[in-house]
């Protein structure tokens, strides 16, 4: 068998074939196990009862009926703590629904600034990155301390808005979510204003001066030239920003805890599902909620990406 | 009337001059090549006629309107000057459509649609694009984009164009072509056009005038037979014509038989009228570079007026390159060197000697320190 | 240089910098109540008259036990960086420089994969965790991260290094040099910059991570983005711990940012033009 190799071996055709194959071997099977084999296993799990410790119990599509039955209830009003997945898909919805499009237009805003050749452009590079370098849990932690009831934003919104009201922000149910996206976009806005520099950066300048010349204002110039070319990167961002916004954990578990704050109006789908997995032990059920998040997932960036986004590959 | 007039222009970039003192005149309706190596300053002197730089001192006029003066703290945005200019790049709006592209300057100023489109079918219709309108860039090829990028400048119908080596990415064949279709294209527009470029064949077909810059300094402005002919100084001489001029150092002496460039291994003699100029502006005695282009030297087989030393002189041939419509042959006379450029049925062979005739009707004679030409 | 009007660069010049101080004050209040005895803080720390500074926060909060914390973040993040950064160079050059059957489609599914949330795996892995003794290990977490950074670290390089010409790489194969040379001395020095790009994102993602850390670790061995939970609690946190904690979590992956900005910047525009 080692001779058959062996001669195989010998063209050098096949050796570029074993030598490629042999590179990417490890990814791939990092990729199949932590990826794909997870994602089967999580999907067989689905139809099962268990708890972690005793044998799986089959239970058919159980699993995924009590899914369906939440958002039925959820759907025709039932309060959060027995609708709870309807209620964390509702808000992450709405979250993602305020987040990507504010936090791709900030973005683009600012790497047009950090794009322009005036005083302290390396200033406005590194600042405007900054935040996105801190850990989401920082944020959130800083956050939930300027959004305190005697927190810095109270304080400043009063000073500009005249009789403005304080809002307690963290514990009031209709700000809650809206805390909670500010602060997304604040940290998020950076990192992908930097893939959107490296984009601007590659426009021929050539092609301003054309448009210059051709008549257009610095407005003009934005929306005409700038903004269409960044197409294909706009298209990226919006769908990194989905698979993040949609997924979201970690802010909602700081800022308004493990039960989603005041009424749950931080909770999300991510949240219900380590809930699902590891405060009521139903790893079963928590398995098909997050087969019904990542069909959500993929539809959306699937949509998106098939109607705005030419071949990327 | 569209004239562009540069007075006194300088353009400084810290501490580095572009654009040295250029005082530069360009007719209603010519066709101004500014030409020169790379560096020399000339795109950075149609950028300031573009408005896309602007001179650090002097003035600037298109049309009648005074577009930029630094001292009296005038600028006109490159918008408000009524100019076209196609870049080195063509730079086409990649993500709209060939209409779009020609369209966009008019759509920006608000031209009614149907106004638009009649004006955009016109030029495409004019360069042959109208079978490309809906094509996006990249799907052009070179000739085709450089075409839309002229269709974008011509359909504003404004009062000047720039060109910034418009075909110098384009192949050999192509080039050649398109030089022509722009001389016919402009000449049927009759729009006041100023065009640069690095290469002097292009300058010489092309241009109505060439202005000649060199290190940001204007050499010399003339039509390419006064450039070509009447060489200002020894850059334009040696930039203008291929194979380039040949220039020797040599003493200017006088004897009994009349006046002599001399070249220490042999000389010859000057007409008479040459003589005069020499002797009124006190050579005789003195240092000089004399140039002659290749073209201007004979093999004495096909010379008609041979004199052995005063026109002829005897010459080692060292290589010989063969184009076909003439021979270039590279000629020694002991340590001096030149290039002639002969009759394509001359016979001769490397390491032979042959007869080498001088007309000396063409002979340049520049001054050794200032490079300024005497004649 | 072109030139643009005076008015153009004002409003501009004011618009920028009041953006970037905007978005700095989150991070100067966390660094002002950090350094300040915790009365003050509760009171207001953006008021500075009679303001004392000290550091009396950052003992208390290393000496309840963060800095373990601290450190089990630099060996985490640090790990889960440099160990996919290894396997994706690996494959980027695979896809790149090699033909092999089903290449393209070996390289789609590695890309599609960016899609799977992270929750919807956490069981599994959990179980196969323990299963294979990984659960709370340091190892288990580092490979999770490793694993899920491929995807987007293989495409980013893989864009990266198609953009090299193949001119370099021919030279080199007519000098004499085989693929491992090739890659080793002419891929990945140019591809430096790029490298330096995904080494800072994936090491500050790795750093800020929460979900897996309190999923597949147990609190002795947690991160300092799970750590700093100890400083939190719903009634009256010692907000002077808390920032301090706070502090020292983002220093170091913004130190790093601000070390390698520059090849980030450069690494970040070369995976454009593929």
């Amino acid at each position: 068998m080692f001779s058959k190799f062996s001669s195989f071996y010998e063209k050098a055709r096949n050796k570029e074939i074993v030598a490629g194959l042999s590179l990417i071997s490890v990814a791939v099977i990092l990729n199949l196990i932590f990826g794909y084999f997870a994602m089967i296993f999580a999907f067989y799990l689905s139809f099962f009862k268990w708890d972690y410790i005793g044998q799986m119990q089959f239970v058919g599509l159980k699993n995924f009926e009590i899914v369906i039955r939440d958002l039925i209830r959820g759907f025709h009003g039932a309060p959060y703590l027995l609708s709870p997945f309807y209620t964390g898909l509702k808000n992450i919805l709405i979250y993602t629904a305020i987040v990507v499009p504010i936090q791709t237009f900030l973005a683009i805003v600012l790497a047009a600034f950090a794009n322009q050749k005036i005083r302290g452009q390396q200033f406005f590079k590194v600042s405007y990155f900054l935040p996105a370098t801190t850990s989401s849990v920082i944020v959130a932690l800083i956050f939930i301390w300027l959004f305190m009831k005697n927190g810095f934003i109270n304080y400043a919104l009063a000073h500009i808005i005249p009789g403005f009201q304080p809002i307690d922000w963290i514990n009031d149910r209709n700000y809650l979510l809206l805390a909670i996206a500010m602060v997304a976009i604040w940290g998020t806005s950076g990192h992908f204003m930097v893939s959107f520099l490296a984009a601007m950066q590659a426009i021929p300048r050539e092609i301003y001066e054309a448009a210059m010349l051709d008549g257009a204002g610095p407005i003009r110039r934005f929306f005409f030239i700038t903004i269409p070319m960044l197409r294909p990167m706009i298209v990226y961002v919006v769908v990194m920003g989905l698979i993040g916004a949609l997924q979201m954990f970690d802010l909602a578990w700081v800022m308004a805890g493990a039960n989603g704050g005041p009424g749950g109006a931080g909770y999300t789908v991510a949240l219900d599902i380590y809930n699902e997995a590891f405060t009521r032990i139903r790893p079963g059920v928590a398995a098909a909620k997050s087969w019904f998040l990542f069909a959500i997932i993929f539809t959306t960036t699937y949509l998106f990406q098939k109607k705005y986004g030419r071949a990327m590959r | 009337m569209a004239e562009v007039k540069l007075i006194n222009v300088w353009k400084k970039f810290g501490e580095v001059v572009a654009v040295q003192d250029m005082n530069l005149h360009i007719k209603d309706g010519e066709f101004m090549i500014l030409l020169g190596p790379s560096g020399c300053g000339k795109t950075t002197t149609l950028r300031m006629i573009a408005g896309l730089e602007e001179p650090t001192k002097g003035q600037i006029y298109v049309g009648d309107k005074l577009v930029a003066d630094p001292e009296k703290g005038v600028f006109v945005p490159p918008k408000d000057r009524d100019i076209a200019m196609v870049f080195q790049s063509y730079a086409l709006y990649p993500h709209m459509t060939v209409y779009d592209n020609i369209a966009f300057p008019l759509k920006l100023r608000k031209v009614p649609k149907q106004e638009i489109d009649k004006r955009v079918r016109e030029v495409a219709e004019m360069l042959g694009l109208t079978e490309l309108l809906k094509r996006k860039p990249r799907e052009l090829s070179g000739g085709q984009r450089q075409r839309v990028a002229l269709g974008r400048a011509i359909v504003r119908k404004p009062q000047v164009f720039l060109m910034d080596e418009p075909l110098s990415n384009l192949d050999a064949k192509l080039r050649v072509k398109m030089r022509a279709e722009l001389k016919k294209l402009q000449r049927q527009l009759g729009v006041t056009t100023i065009y640069v470029t690095h290469d002097q064949v292009e300058a010489m077909t092309m241009g109505d005038r060439i202005a000649v810059i060199n290190q940001g300094v204007l050499q010399q402005v003339g039509t390419p037979d006064e450039v070509y002919n009447k060489p200002a100084n020894v850059f334009v001489g040696g930039f203008i014509g291929s194979p380039a001029m040949n220039f020797l150092d040599a003493s200017i002496v006088e004897d009994e038989r009349g006046v002599w460039v001399d070249f220490g291994e042999f000389r010859l003699k000057l007409l008479e009228d040459q003589a005069e100029v020499l002797r009124e502006l006190n050579y005789i005695g003195k240092e000089v570079i004399f140039g002659i282009r290749p073209e201007d030297l004979y093999d004495a087989m096909f010379a008609q007026v041979k004199i052995p030393g005063e026109n002829m002189v005897r010459a080692v041939v060292d290589i010989v390159e063969n184009l076909g419509s003439e021979r270039i042959v590279h000629l020694r006379v002991g340590n001096i060197t030149f290039v002639g450029a002969f009759h394509a049925e001359s016979m001769v062979k490397e390491g032979q000697e042959v007869d080498v005739v001088f007309d000396m009707k063409k002979v340049h004679i520049f001054d050794k320190k200032t490079e300024k030409a005497i004649f | 240089m072109v030139k643009v009007s005076m008015k153009y660069k004002v409003t501009i010049n004011i618009v920028a910098w009041m953006i970037g101080i905007l978005l700095l004050i989150p991070l100067f209040g966390l660094v002002m109540a950090s350094i300040r005895p915790f009365s003050e803080v509760v009171s207001g720390w953006w008021i500075l008259k009679n303001a004392h500074f000290t550091l009396e926060n950052y003992i208390d909060v290393l000496d309840r036990g963060f800095a373990r914390n601290i450190l089990n973040s630099i060996i985490i993040a640090g790990f889960a960086t440099i160990l996919p950064l290894l396997v994706s160079g690996m494959a980027a050059y695979g896809f790149t420089s090699f033909s092999f059957p089903v290449k393209t489609m070996l390289f789609l599914t590695l890309v599609a994969i960016q899609v799977v949330p992270q929750q919807a795996v956490i069981i599994p892995l959990l179980k196969l965790f323990r299963d294979l003794g990984l659960y709370n290990h340091m190892y288990g977490i580092i490979l999770v991260h490793s694993a899920f950074a491929l995807p987007w670290t293989i495409f980013f390089l893989r864009n990266f290094f198609m953009s090299i010409p193949k001119d370099y790489e021919e030279a080199a194969k007519i000098d004499g040099l085989g693929s491992v040379g090739i890659y080793f001395r002419i891929i990945l020095p140019i591809a430096l910059p790029a490298i330096i790009s995904v080494a800072v994102v994936q090491f500050i993602f790795a750093w800020q991570d929460l979900f897996f850390a309190i999923t597949l670790l147990r609190p002795e061995n947690w991160p300092a983005s799970a750590g700093i939970t100890k400083f939190v609690s719903r009634y009256n946190p010692n907000w002077g711990q808390l920032t301090a904690a706070g502090v020292l979590t983002i220093l170091v992956p913004l130190l790093v940012y601000v070390a390698l900005q520059k090849y980030y910047m450069k690494g970040v525009s070369g995976g454009i033009k593929g």
